[in-house]
């Protein structure tokens, strides 16, 4: 079990950040969601007992972190979000100090820190002193000091945060790298769905201090029913909705400007669109059968918890 | 051969891990940091200046010893003798002035290694570092402590071992023997003045946001402390001459070294800090003034982290 | 808000260069953007916020001209009342409401004290911000912070958009809304220039892009034809049907498919220079040979693969 949660709150001031939390979550890669103020970095500065719950408890890979929270450190690597650095230090001495402070002896870290910054992909620079840095390079580097120890999981605040698409690409890869290998399990927080799509098996859905969901992404998709069918293309796409909707196919636009979403009526194959296609004359690059998008899950989980308002953010268009 | 491809992948750090004591990894990163600046090194040259003068004088004064040693066999009790006494002055003196004056020396360079030790941890989020890491709120502090107690220890108490060392291994085998006695006491002196210097720093740099900033306000909050300590008691102010760590510094060393007049020539080279007159109340207030500092350590420790 | 289609926006970028010292920004960028939505790609540091910069009159370029609707924003300051930018930085005097932020800029473009107010209220509202802007800036999150900034840029309802990482920081919530907002500035007529460095987001917001690298211009254009524009990168397709043997041996007899493999019993994966032909020619072929194609598709064929294959 990598987190279980009974009955967790937290109070700032007037702001409730944690209500009643109860989750248990396994998984290798487990994506961690929410709007902003929802109390995901709350949640995981619980978890490595950085901050005292009022009031429940929390067991990290089976260990009370309010009463143990060395224990927990030792088998959690963490990198929060922000430019949290030791300036003067260059990145291979960063890393190595994070392995030392955990007990390894000086030359095991060093050791330990270039094999780590190999597998992130920070070369040459890794001697050069880290207020130096690019973005990409820095959260290379807040990732390697928090590997370094070989934790039994990883938690990550917004890594991919700034980053341009190169890195994020590299980034995301080496996640899934880790999620395959024997290494540490991985607890991701962030804003992008993609992110957490391309890694994560398992996630949690976090609003207003509430859990609105932990469990699987498989499930998370299958609560909201049938499957659908993407469609890009060129020609009449207009065309090809309304004849779509026509025969009784639930038609929606998609996520780019090209592209429609289809719910087939029950027991009608892809022939369907197929037939209207031809009719219309538009000729199709894509259809392809997926499960529910993350995105429509996650605002349903957000809707669906019983809170008549969607998150703090949402806006009104 | 057996061929084969080595994976590149994550590897599994093999063995246990023995918990190792924290605080040291963090007390040489803060040096080997502190190290790498200029200012830094300047200040250890203006340290090693001190202890090079004192070094001087207490040979000279070694020297004069022996002079006056084979002058008492020929002429019997000489005025010669106490001439040059009062000239050259005595080794305890010297070294209770050189506990004095190398604190002024570490002051300078505490402000230049040790004022940012928890301010830019603070300012860079360092400290969220630490402390998802493994640490106890303890091996942080100790770890700071540590870091800003080696510099006194090594321009303070160290040289003061040697300066002592020197003095008895060339003083005529009379004055060895009475100079033997000085090193506890004279030990006792450096080290609360270590001390002292240590925790103001640690404590001054917990209230700030910026190494510099802090650094400016130590230098300067000592300066008008020591210029209050040595000017008001001159207008009547008796009280004011424990407001300046130097000079109760100072009460301490020379009555733990029992030290004498200082000698002409010394106090033309330099001018050494009055004391006080009660030694017990200038030792209270340097534990209070210790004990202030590391109240402020441990206080924004505690407030930034739990557990 | 919508402006009259007489005034369409145009931006003219001709031969700019832009040194920092020893560093080259931008190097011979010429560039034309009419009305819709742009995207702005590259990574960091290839010039995209300079190019920003040029175009809001911030900097001046080196040589080469930059040209907002025919005057030039660093000399001739009128640019600025149809031009609205929502910078990257996240900077604000922190203890202003949201409102008084949005009506404080708004004035300066010469409103009145009670049409800025209207304005800036007008403005709030479409980006969603209208329960939160009596709230100080301090107390806001990220994402509020970040609409507030766009709230600005388009108060005083400006022919031109610039927004530079209009995204960072929002939710997942918040940047559905944020998407749909840039493709209705871009519907009204107003020329939209969006950096971004969420590839899936600017593809939801526009087909058109530039692509910046290392201070050049590396591609500009629609984003499927772009695609096809690649030639030595023939695109990997993927069909899967029924009986996928013979599907491939009706389709490698087309000119532009280049290799069939069949994968297991139902899929087939092919390489083709032209997508489109073969897209028009597959359901005559799958249904010459009684044959229903279950799904289709290609990888490779969005703004992912484009920009990897551009700029890495």
């Amino acid at each position: 079990m990598l987190l279980a949660l009974h009955g967790v709150s937290k109070r700032f001031g007037a702001l409730q950040a944690l209500r009643d939390v109860t989750c248990e979550l396994d998984g290798r890669a487990v994506g961690l969601l929410g709007p902003n103020g929802a109390g995901k970095t709350t949640l995981m500065r619980a978890c490595l007992g950085l901050l005292t719950p009022d009031a429940g408890e929390v067991r990290v890979l089976g260990i009370d972190a309010r009463r143990d929270p060395g224990a927990v450190r030792m088998r959690l690597g963490y990198a929060a979000e922000g430019p949290h650095r030791i300036p003067g230090l260059s990145g291979l001495e960063s890393v190595a100090y994070a392995g030392e402070l955990c007990g390894l002896s000086r030359r095991t870290a060093l050791l330990r820190a270039h094999e780590i910054l190999d597998l992130v992909g920070l070369d040459e620079a890794r001697q050069r002193p880290v207020e130096e840095y690019s973005t990409g390079m820095h959260q290379r580097v807040k990732l390697g000091m928090a590997l370094v120890h070989d934790p039994e999981l990883l938690m990550l605040d917004e890594p991919t945060s700034g980053l341009d698409p190169g890195n994020r690409d590299e980034l995301l890869q080496l996640l899934v790298r880790l999620r395959e290998g024997d290494g540490p399990a991985v607890l991701l927080s962030t804003h992008l769905l993609h992110d957490v799509e391309r890694v994560c098996d398992t996630c949690i859905i976090m609003d207003r201090g509430q859990v609105r969901y932990a469990g699987s992404l498989e499930q998370l998709r299958a609560r909201m029913g049938d499957d659908e069918h993407v469609l890009r293309g060129e020609g009449d796409l207009a065309g090809l909705a309304s004849a779509l909707a026509q025969a009784g196919h639930a038609v929606a636009p998609g996520e780019r400007p090209d592209a429609l979403r289809v719910r087939l009526i029950p027991g009608h194959g892809p022939e369907a669109i197929w037939r209207a296609a031809q009719a219309v004359g538009a000729s199709l690059w894509q259809v392809q059968r997926r499960g529910q998008r993350l995105e429509d899950a996650f605002m349903a989980a957000i809707d669906g918890g019983g809170a008549e308002h969607r998150g703090e953010e949402r806006a009104r268009s | 051969m057996k061929d084969q491809v080595f994976s590149v992948g994550y590897r599994r750090l093999p063995g246990d891990r023995p918990r190792r004591w924290a605080p040291w990894p963090i007390a040489r990163t803060a040096l080997a940091l502190a190290w790498r600046k200029r200012s830094t090194k300047l200040g250890v040259v203006l340290c090693a200046m001190s202890v090079f003068g004192h070094g001087i004088a207490i040979a000279a004064q070694v020297l004069a010893e022996r002079v006056m040693g084979r002058m008492g066999d020929r002429d019997g009790p000489g005025v010669m003798r106490d001439v040059l006494r009062s000239v050259v002055g005595n080794v305890h003196a010297t070294l209770a002035t050189f506990i004095g004056m190398q604190m002024i020396a570490c002051a300078f360079l505490l402000a230049m290694v040790a004022a940012g030790l928890v301010a830019e941890d603070r300012r860079t989020g360092a400290m969220e570092l630490y402390f998802s890491r493994p640490l106890r709120r303890r091996d942080y502090v100790v770890g700071k402590l540590l870091a800003a107690g080696l510099v006194p220890l090594v321009t303070l108490v160290v040289p003061f071992s040697l300066l002592w060392l020197a003095a008895v291994g060339m003083a005529p085998a009379r004055a060895s023997q009475e100079l033997m006695g000085l090193l506890l006491p004279g030990l006792l002196g450096a080290v609360v003045a270590a001390v002292v210097l240590t925790t103001t720093i640690l404590g001054l740099s917990a209230l700030g946001e910026r190494g510099r900033t802090v650094g400016v306000i130590y230098v300067v909050g000592m300066l008008v402390l020591t210029s209050a300590g040595a000017d008001l008691p001159r207008h009547g102010q008796a009280w004011a001459g424990y407001l300046s760590p130097l000079r109760n510094v100072q009460t301490l060393a020379d009555a733990a070294l029992d030290a004498g007049s200082t000698g002409m020539l010394m106090q033309l080279l330099i001018s050494r800090p009055d004391t006080n007159p009660s030694v017990t109340l200038a030792v209270l207030c340097l534990l209070g003034l210790a004990g202030l500092g590391m109240a402020l350590l441990l206080w924004r420790v505690r407030t930034e982290v739990a557990g | 808000m919508t402006i009259d289609a007489a005034s369409v926006a145009t931006m003219r970028i001709a031969g700019v260069t832009k040194m920092f010292g020893t560093v080259r920004a931008l190097d011979e960028i010429d560039l034309e953007l009419g009305p819709g939505v742009t995207g702005l790609l590259g990574p960091n540091g290839s010039g995209k916020s300079t190019l920003l910069k040029l175009i809001s009159g911030q900097l001046r370029p080196d040589t080469g001209t930059v040209r907002v609707e025919g005057l030039d924003p660093f000399a001739q300051p009128e640019v600025f009342a149809r031009l609205g930018l929502c910078p990257e930085q996240d900077k604000f005097y922190e203890e202003q409401t949201g409102e008084a932020f949005v009506t404080a800029l708004t004035r300066l473009h010469g409103y009145g004290a009670r049409e800025a107010k209207a304005r800036a209220q007008a403005a709030l509202a479409r980006v969603g911000m209208t329960e939160h802007m009596r709230k100080p800036i301090r107390a806001m999150s990220r994402g509020m912070r970040q609409r507030t900034k766009i709230a600005q840029a388009i108060a005083h309802d400006p022919p031109i958009v610039l927004l530079d990482e209009p995204l960072t920081g929002t939710d997942p919530l918040g940047r559905a809304d944020l998407i749909a907002l840039v493709r209705a500035l871009g519907q009204e007529g107003r020329c939209v220039v969006v950096s971004s460095h969420v590839l899936h987001e600017v593809e939801a917001m526009t087909h058109q892009v530039v692509l910046v690298r290392y201070g050049r211009l590396r591609a500009q254009g629609d984003i499927g034809r772009l695609r096809a524009l690649l030639d030595d990168r023939p695109y990997r397709f993927r069909i899967e049907v029924g009986r996928p043997r013979a599907l491939a041996a009706a389709l490698i007899a087309l000119p532009h498919v280049q290799a069939t493999e069949v994968v297991g019993e139902s899929a087939l994966e092919l390489t083709t220079t032209d997508l489109m032909a073969l897209c028009r020619a597959l359901p005559g072929e799958a249904a010459r040979l009684g044959l229903v194609i279950d799904q289709l598709g290609s990888p490779d064929a969005d703004l992912e693969s484009l920009y990897r294959y551009l700029i890495e």
